[in-house]
């Protein structure tokens, strides 16, 4: 949808006009408060932080030119290649289930379902709150101790997990409770992709024939293709630089022999780089990490814009 | 219009490489008047911020030349912003430093050497803890602000409940896992020894560990072993010393006397265990006193074990005030004065004790009924003064918080029987080895 | 045909209903939580009743903090950064939208980049170009960026501007309206679905921000509330239950504003073109 738009409105750098119009005077103008943001904020602050990446700098003294040994380290770092799976199964978890499940809520509320708007508000409840109080809401489910999980599952008879520390469970657990806190917002988003789904669509498979089933696969996933794309692109690039959650539930502490997250199994690229530059004063291997994230992100965005035209139906 | 447009572009790049380069240099004259204003940084809560606050007015009143301002946060936060801080070059001219972090800032030229002032201005006779910021050059880094000791703390109740007799002085870790083995308990009150003892719900274990100061650090010293060699730039964990006391750890664990990391977790924060009194024995410093005495614990401390060969070890860390390197001539000599008023004044040392937070760093307030007041728990604060004569610090230098992260990281693996204790001895001495030649070959 | 249809519509409740369990469950679990003694919110196993009910947490929490203040803040910031966002990312992306200049599919371009740099390693210079602009320990680092356009709010904004049709500004044109004219007379006060989500968002992301308050503000009577949280928990110090009820308390006035702004909200997302 993004291309699309673009190449619907944009109308083409005309040649023949002059370079600089009073319309394009007037756009400049417009733009201009981003261009100081670009200029200063963006571009300055990435300048810097570039430089910091090629530098052996510890925050306290200045940075001293080092070249590629920040990048070389980092290729050799058993803890980078950790980090870095740990993100990609994050991500992997959480970007098609988060979709999948979304995707589904909004069919079922678009059945005209009485009290649409109260299930819009609870959905909502997690998406308005901070991940302050959204770890105090896991904590209450996911703690081994206290926690109602756990709870449940000696009722059941079954074995009591530990959900934030196990190696198997941390991540996915962590995914669901993102998962849990955004579903809502992704929901609504879908919900207005479907009502602008003419019914006519429908009615021409259930004259085929087709059940609610086969209707969902054939109208309602192709139509709404394009939200689904753009709503993809934007949770990799959440879940890749996903921090305040694994911070604040599994801990970032920078006190000596804090056991919070301890075996790493929940160590992803942003914490990992946060404690380099925090907790370590290793702001120039921190940079190395962020440029290396930021390569990766790219990539993996060009990457889904080429992949789109094999599966978002344009009309 | 192209050439406009290429110079107002240019302009904005120039206007950032200003705002960026000027970072490291204008350092404002805050100087009004006569009074000179000292920018001072403390971590707190909300009890220790308002008693510092109020330290810091009758500094003021006995000090009218000096103006005090204040940068305070959790502690999490404060060294965070404390590190940003620097780097921008605006970072108070004074802190107070956690004693694990003081060769840190040293080390990376970020606080001033005060050997020459402590030398000349401070009575070591009459201080506690200052040599334990003094580096192996000699060099004195900062003025102790609060002593942190360690000991064995445990709770009255479930002793008496159990039956067994307190801890005493006499203590090895033997007897210490002995006891445990009466104080754990399933979720059916059976204890350890028991054959239907079960496992996997345990409800109250004997003894917790962990992190560094309350950790496995202080068994490794009382067998014998260590971390560090006393040049703190060599790995010593691969040692037989060190591999007899891991194992007695481990067994501990699989027996399920001591709470894994996993356990602990549970209870959100490490020390919640001992404080919700899930947990009958537990290393800890001085300040964890505040919290146990507001959770109404019936509590009281002992001396930390011995080893086998009788060789004891207790943790120290020395919170002291430090000076920011960058900081102008006559605020180095205000914080002076702060510092010396810090260490001197009795009624600095008083209030301070009041809040309950360190061991008072003044010897004749610490020794003094105001601070040994047996009305307060622990009863046996005297403790905590007889162990300062042997505690030793945890090997902090310039990477501590680096190598102990590799340190609690590789023991939480081998705690949760990811590998055996030869695997996690080889495997540390490796990544500690490497964190400090890191550092220290680089220099 | 007829038969079929009401079986959609169970299972759809059914699904609806079995999820909406799951988001308001924890939620009211939480609040049981804060409402418990220290002692019963420690015990093992749980009990889901607080028993007996705590009101005291919540008035011990504020009293232990300047909530007042720290409430204050927090709206200062945030709402400031609404009209900062409503005003500068709406012009930006109607530029980027409707009109023609140099550089500008470029431009935007990097607009949409700029979101997949991480901000963690930008802390330190950032913090250097405040520090030197002298805003150090003000709010004004937690809103000002909003006011020079936030990439999210221009590409939201872009997408709505893009859906109004093109005689819109033919005929505004003809009135003899400059650019901005048309954007202010004729196509913001068609977007204000969307500049209501915009401001829902800007809102809700400000309120909840964590790691620049910490970073930038010092002192105590410039915390916004989740610092001000933050700063409640020593390391040993606080019975949790308290910060649970803290924590809740900040989501109060956060709740109300969206109990106020939902239909906006739900209208916004339809017609900003994230269809």
């Amino acid at each position: 949808m993004l291309e699309l738009q673009t190449k619907q409105q944009a109308k083409p750098a005309v040649k023949k006009r002059k370079w600089l119009d009073s319309e394009g005077r007037w756009g400049l103008l417009l733009v201009s408060p981003y261009l100081i943001h670009f200029l200063v904020f963006v571009v300055g602050t990435s300048v810097a932080s570039l430089y910091f990446s090629f530098s052996d700098y510890d925050i306290l003294n200045p940075p001293k030119w080092t070249g590629l040994d920040n990048y070389a380290k980092l290729f050799e770092d058993p803890l980078f290649y950790r980090a870095l799976w740990n993100t990609v199964y994050f991500t992997i978890l959480y970007v098609p289930a988060k979709t999948f499940l979304a995707l589904l809520l909004a069919v079922a509320l678009n059945q005209k379902l009485k009290g649409l708007k109260f299930f819009r508000m609870v959905h909502f409840l997690p998406v308005i709150s901070s991940w302050t109080v959204i770890a105090y809401v896991a904590d209450a489910v996911f703690n081994q101790r206290i926690g109602f999980a756990n709870a449940f599952l000696s009722k059941l008879g079954l074995a009591p997990q530990n959900w934030l520390i196990d190696e198997f469970w941390v991540i996915p657990v962590l995914v669901l409770i993102a998962i849990w806190k955004s579903v809502g917002y992704m929901m609504i988003i879908f919900l207005a992709g479907l009502q602008g789904i003419s019914s006519d669509m429908y009615e021409a498979a259930s004259i085929d024939g087709a059940n609610a089933w086969q209707k969902f696969w054939r109208v309602t996933v192709p139509m709404i293709s394009g939200t689904t794309f753009l709503v993809v692109i934007l949770n990799t690039i959440y879940s890749f630089q996903n921090f305040e959650q694994i911070f604040v539930m599994t801990g970032g502490s920078t006190e000596a022999g804090s056991t919070g997250g301890a075996n790493n199994a929940s160590l992803v690229l942003m914490l990992f780089m946060f404690r380099q530059a925090f907790s370590f004063f290793k702001m120039g291997y921190a940079s190395a990490i962020a440029w290396v994230l930021f390569l990766i992100l790219l990539a993996i965005t060009l990457i889904q814009f080429k992949l789109q035209k094999k599966w978002v139906h344009y009309d | 219009m192209k050439k406009r447009r290429f110079l107002s572009v240019l302009g904005l790049i120039g206007l950032t490489a200003a705002l960026l380069i000027s970072g490291c240099s204008s350092q404002s004259s805050t100087q009004q008047g006569d009074k000179v204003e000292l920018y001072m940084g403390y971590s707190s809560d909300p009890p220790t911020k308002k008693k510092m606050e109020e330290i810091i007015a009758k500094f003021e009143q006995s000090h009218p030349h000096i103006k005090i301002k204040t940068m305070t946060a959790p502690y999490d936060d404060f060294y965070q912003k404390l590190t940003t801080q620097i780097a921008a070059g605006n970072a108070p001219d004074l802190w107070q430093s956690d004693g694990t972090k003081v060769f840190g800032y040293a080390q990376r030229g970020a606080i001033l050497d005060i050997t020459d002032y402590v030398t000349k201005e401070i009575n070591k006779e009459e201080l506690n803890g200052l040599e334990f910021n003094k580096d192996s050059d000699g060099k004195y880094w900062g003025v102790p602000q609060g002593i942190q000791v360690g000991a064995l703390f445990y709770n009255k109740d479930l002793f008496d409940k159990a039956g067994v007799p307190y801890p005493t002085a006499d203590w090895t870790w033997d007897d210490l896992k002995a006891a445990s083995v009466k104080l754990t308990l399933d979720a059916n009150g059976k204890h350890a020894d028991d054959p239907a003892f079960d496992k996997k719900s345990v409800k109250q274990y004997g003894f917790a560990f962990f992190g560094s100061s309350r950790g496995a650090f202080n068994i490794l010293k009382a067998y014998g072993g260590g971390v560090l060699d006393p040049t703190l730039k060599k790995s010593i964990i691969n040692s037989p010393e060190n591999k007899k006391a891991v194992e007695w750890m481990v067994d501990g664990m699989q027996r399920k006397l001591f709470p894994n990391p996993a356990d602990l977790k549970a209870f959100q924060s490490n020390f919640k265990a001992f404080l919700s009194g899930a947990v009958a024995m537990q290393i800890d410093i001085y300040a964890a006193t505040t919290s146990m005495n507001g959770a109404g614990l019936n509590y009281d401390v002992a001396p930390m074990p011995k080893g086998p060969d009788g060789k004891r070890f207790a943790p120290v860390i020395a919170n002291s005030w430090v000076i920011n390197k960058k900081a102008e001539e006559q605020k180095v000599k205000a914080a002076k004065e702060w510092i010396t008023y810090w260490t001197t004044s009795d009624e600095a040392q008083k209030e301070w004790t009041e809040v309950g937070e360190a061991i008072p760093v003044k010897k004749s307030v610490a020794n003094s009924e105001m601070f040994l007041n047996p009305a307060t728990k622990p009863e046996n604060k005297k403790v905590f003064l007889d162990t300062l004569e042997f505690a030793g610090t945890i090997d902090t230098n310039a990477v501590f918080t680096e190598w102990v992260k590799v340190f609690t990281d590789n023991l939480a693996e081998l705690f949760m029987d990811k590998y055996g204790t030869d695997e996690f001895i080889t495997k540390t001495d490796e990544g500690i080895q490497k964190v400090l030649d890191d550092f220290f070959k680089k220099q | 045909m007829q038969k079929r249809f009401p079986l959609n519509k169970i299972v759809g409740y059914l699904f609806v209903i079995a999820s909406a369990l799951m988001m308001l469950v924890p939620f009211l679990t939480t609040v049981f939580n804060s409402l418990k003694t220290y002692k019963q919110y420690m015990q093992f196993p749980p009990e889901w009743l607080p028993n007996p009910t705590q009101w005291s947490n919540y008035t011990t929490v504020w009293e232990q903090a300047n909530f007042s203040s720290y409430t204050i803040n927090s709206l200062i910031v945030a709402i400031l950064s609404v009209i900062g966002a409503l005003l500068s990312s709406s012009m930006i992306a109607f530029a980027f939208a409707r009109l023609r200049f140099p550089f500008r599919d470029t431009l935007f371009m990097i607009v949409l980049g700029t979101m997949m740099i991480p901000g963690i390693v930008t802390i330190v210079p950032q913090f250097i170009i405040f520090k030197n602009l002298g805003l150090l320990d003000t709010l004004a680092p937690l809103w000002i960026l909003e006011w020079l356009g936030q990439p999210f709010a221009i590409f939201l904004m872009r997408q709505a501007f893009l859906n109004i049709p093109k005689d819109y500004e033919e005929a505004a044109k003809l009135d003899g309206c400059n650019p901005f004219q048309i954007y202010w007379r004729v196509f913001l006060p068609m977007c204000k679905p969307s500049l209501a989500t915009l401001a829902v968002f800007t809102f809700m992301g400000k309120w909840n921000e964590i790691l620049a308050p910490v970073i930038y503000l010092i002192s105590d009577e410039n915390f916004t509330l989740p610092i001000g949280i933050l700063s409640l928990s020593g390391q040993y110090k606080t019975e949790d239950q308290l910060l649970v009820a803290g924590a809740l308390i900040s989501l109060i006035p956060i709740l109300i504003v969206f109990l106020f702004a939902e239909k906006y909200f739900v209208e916004g997302s339809k017609t900003s073109g994230l269809k």
